[in-house]
């Protein structure tokens, strides 16, 4: 007999723990529901492109048949696991990734203003923050260095169109 | 055909000599120029995001100033020692440079995490000397039967052969099939956006002008892959000092080298016949490569968790590929990736028209630049085998000093990617989707094929139907396709039925499991 949830289930990576409670929502009901609203995103931005004929496939033939495709999966995937054993969900320690994430924001927003040298340390100085094992003077010290060195790694060794230190009202090195 | 080896060995072994105050000093100028192409080639190919295509497309001029022959050794140096960088990158901090590297990242980033990052180093070094050296040997015996081969796919036979390579992501899945399904759609969908190339129109941009050339695939493999990664360390972090990988006998063990050496001969094999194919070719062959070798396995469940075959077979048909690819470009004159368009422009630069005539017209630059490949893939093996000592050094570096630094670097190459903070933004959303990704028991693998093989899919599955002029009934009616065709679903229902009847046994949670009850 088919257990269509489980077919999906699969052997993941990581895998929470099955309990023996009723059916429920599970890290695959999440995972099918997001696809669905990807499917549909995809399909009403590409709504206006045309989808061709045989002899002439247009543009919005292949972003709406994998978006149907990945929306369809979604579905399945939705229901399967719904009739299966609710999983407790994975929990996610966002506040690491959100530190990741920012710092790399952070960089983004620096590197035209200032310069290569400040973004990089901060970008350094805050992702490195979100180590456990953090050791503020250590961090603080690697970050300068490693700014320096890679700053002038790419500006001198690529070229790269960014100036190493730009100070507002003085000027772009 | 011996002569013209020799030929090709006297170019590369060419002495010139040098005035030095007055002496004439002998200096094997192609030789050294082989040697520095592939060390900067490595140094320059590890770098998280730089690819082979960008280190060839910064260095290349250095190699104005060269004469035609000495260019394109020291070019053909760097090819090498880019691909070989980008593997380097792939198993250390599990970046893949390019889309060859995606495979080698699974198991080599497994190995390097526990301790044997030197082992899978020095099987990628070894294997990619054993299929350059078979390559250069297909190069030399079956250019011409080959490159026939080759004019003989038109666009249907690449339909068939893309959705051949697609259905064999599936089976780099360690987790369930129809996950790694919505991983390849997935992935399909995200090449889809930017300008379409025949008719110009704008798909998903959602405004931003930015993606209208489409997403870099840096971009993505940097998020999804290096990011993300660093995001999931983070995340399961106790505290302590985490080392990324701990020390262990910097090169591969002589069992291990046994065990491999099927694999890198198999991936030669592969490797060698699919580079042949532009385009698509180069990419398949490592992921046809750990699908064989996955399916041949005496405990397939040992594939994802540091299988040393997993590395080996890839990593050969990678390097096997990179040769075979140079066919069409010398015999036809066409070059079959980006790569090797660029090497066409240098090519040209030098006033050398590639194409069947150079072998007559040219045979020293001919039978040179062929003898230099396998001169440098021995070089590579030659400069690597020591530096793995350096780079496990390396790794001893405390975690929480060196994510940071590849979080960095990452971060500059993806903003020189179109000068563009959005590059470093839509990174970073990547790295966010590769991180839930993971939490919710997808894998990332399969995106990044069929991100690059979604484009390809679609300009041949035009391209088919405009010569037959529409008629869908082409894909099946022209034998090799539908002999393709027929070959991918074999593989695929063979590989789904078996699955369900074999246990799978996992190492971390030590649990019996089941792929699927069916």
């Amino acid at each position: 007999m088919l257990q269509f949830g489980s077919v999906f289930r699969g052997r993941g990576p990581m895998r929470a723990s099955d309990d023996t409670s009723a059916a429920g929502v599970s890290r695959e009901t999440i995972a099918g529901a997001s696809l669905i609203l990807i499917g549909g995103i995809a399909i009403l931005a590409t709504w206006r492109l045309p989808f061709g004929t045989l002899d002439e496939v247009g543009p919005g033939f292949l972003p709406r048949v994998t978006a149907v495709l990945l929306a369809a999966i979604g579905f399945f995937l939705t229901v399967g696991s719904l009739r299966t054993p609710a999983v407790s969900l994975p929990t996610l320690h966002w506040s690491k990734g959100a530190m990741v994430v920012g710092a790399l924001v952070a960089f983004a927003v620096l590197a035209r203003p200032l310069g290569m040298l400040p973004a990089c340390a901060v970008l350094y100085w805050i992702s490195g923050m979100a180590a456990p094992d953090v050791r503020p003077r250590e961090l603080l010290v690697a970050g300068a260095i490693f700014a320096i060195a890679c700053a002038a790694l790419f500006k001198f060794g690529f070229g790269l169109q960014l100036p190493l230190l730009a100070i507002p009202g003085i000027g772009r090195f | 055909m011996w002569d013209n080896l020799l030929l090709g060995l006297s170019v590369n072994f060419q002495i010139s000599w040098f005035d030095l105050f007055g002496f004439a000093i002998p200096v094997p100028t192609y030789i050294l120029l082989c040697l520095a192409g592939c060390l900067i080639g490595t140094l320059i190919g590890v770098l998280p995001g730089l690819g082979p295509v960008a280190t060839v497309s910064i260095l290349l001029p250095l190699t104005f100033g060269l004469d035609v022959v000495g260019a394109l050794i020291m070019l053909s140096g760097i090819y090498y020692g880019a691909q070989y960088g980008g593997s380097t990158a792939a198993i250390l901090v599990r970046i893949p440079g390019e889309v060859t590297s995606v495979v080698t990242v699974i198991d080599g980033h497994e190995m390097a995490r526990q301790g044997r990052a030197g082992a899978a180093l020095g099987i990628a070094a070894i294997g990619s000397f054993v299929a350059g050296t078979f390559g250069t040997l297909v190069i030399v015996l079956f250019s011409a039967p080959l490159s026939q081969m080759a004019l003989t796919f038109g666009p249907a036979e690449y339909c068939s052969l893309i959705l051949m390579g697609l259905l064999l992501a599936v089976v780099l899945a360690q987790g369930s099939i129809p996950k790694a399904v919505v991983m390849i759609v997935l992935g399909v969908l995200l090449s889809c956006v930017g300008r379409d190339q025949e008719t110009g129109a704008e798909r998903l941009t959602f405004g931003f002008q930015i993606l209208a050339d489409g997403i870099d695939f840096s971009v993505l493999a940097l998020g999804l892959f290096g990011i993300a990664e660093v995001m999931r360390n983070l995340d399961g972090a106790e505290g302590g000092d985490k080392v990324i990988a701990r020390p262990g006998s910097p090169y591969p063990t002589w069992q291990e080298i046994k065990e491999s050496a099927g694999a890198i001969v198999r991936g030669s094999a592969l490797g060698g016949l699919l580079g042949v194919l532009p385009g698509s070719g180069g990419a398949l062959g490592p992921f046809a490569s750990y699908a064989v070798e996955k399916r041949i396995a005496k405990d397939p469940g040992r594939f994802g968790h540091g299988a040393i075959q997993g590395v080996a077979g890839p990593e050969a048909a990678n390097n096997a590929g990179a040769q075979t690819s140079f066919i069409p470009m010398l015999t036809l004159g066409v070059p079959p990736t980006a790569l090797m368009a660029l090497l066409v422009g240098a090519m040209t630069v030098q006033g050398v028209v590639p194409g069947p005539q150079v072998m007559t017209r040219n045979p020293e630059l001919f039978w040179g630049l062929i003898v230099s490949m396998w001169v440098g893939n021995a070089m590579l093996l030659i400069i690597n085998l020591p530096l793995i000592g350096l780079w496990v050094k390396f790794l001893s570096v405390p975690y929480r000093l060196l994510f940071p630094g590849v979080l960095v670097v990452s971060a500059v190459g993806l903003f020189s990617i179109g000068n563009s903070e959005f590059s470093v933004i839509l990174a970073a959303l990547f790295a966010v989707v590769g991180y839930l990704l993971a939490k919710f028991g997808f894998e990332p693998a399969p995106i990044l094929l069929g991100f690059v093989l979604g484009g390809l899919f679609e300009d041949n599955f035009r391209r088919a139907l405009v010569l037959s002029s529409g008629d869908l009934l082409t894909f099946v009616e022209r034998p090799l396709s539908l002999a393709l065709i027929v070959i991918s679903f074999a593989a695929l229902l063979l590989g789904l039925i078996s699955s369900s009847r074999r246990k799978v046994i996992f190492s971390d949670d030590q649990q019996k499991d089941e792929m699927w009850r069916m």
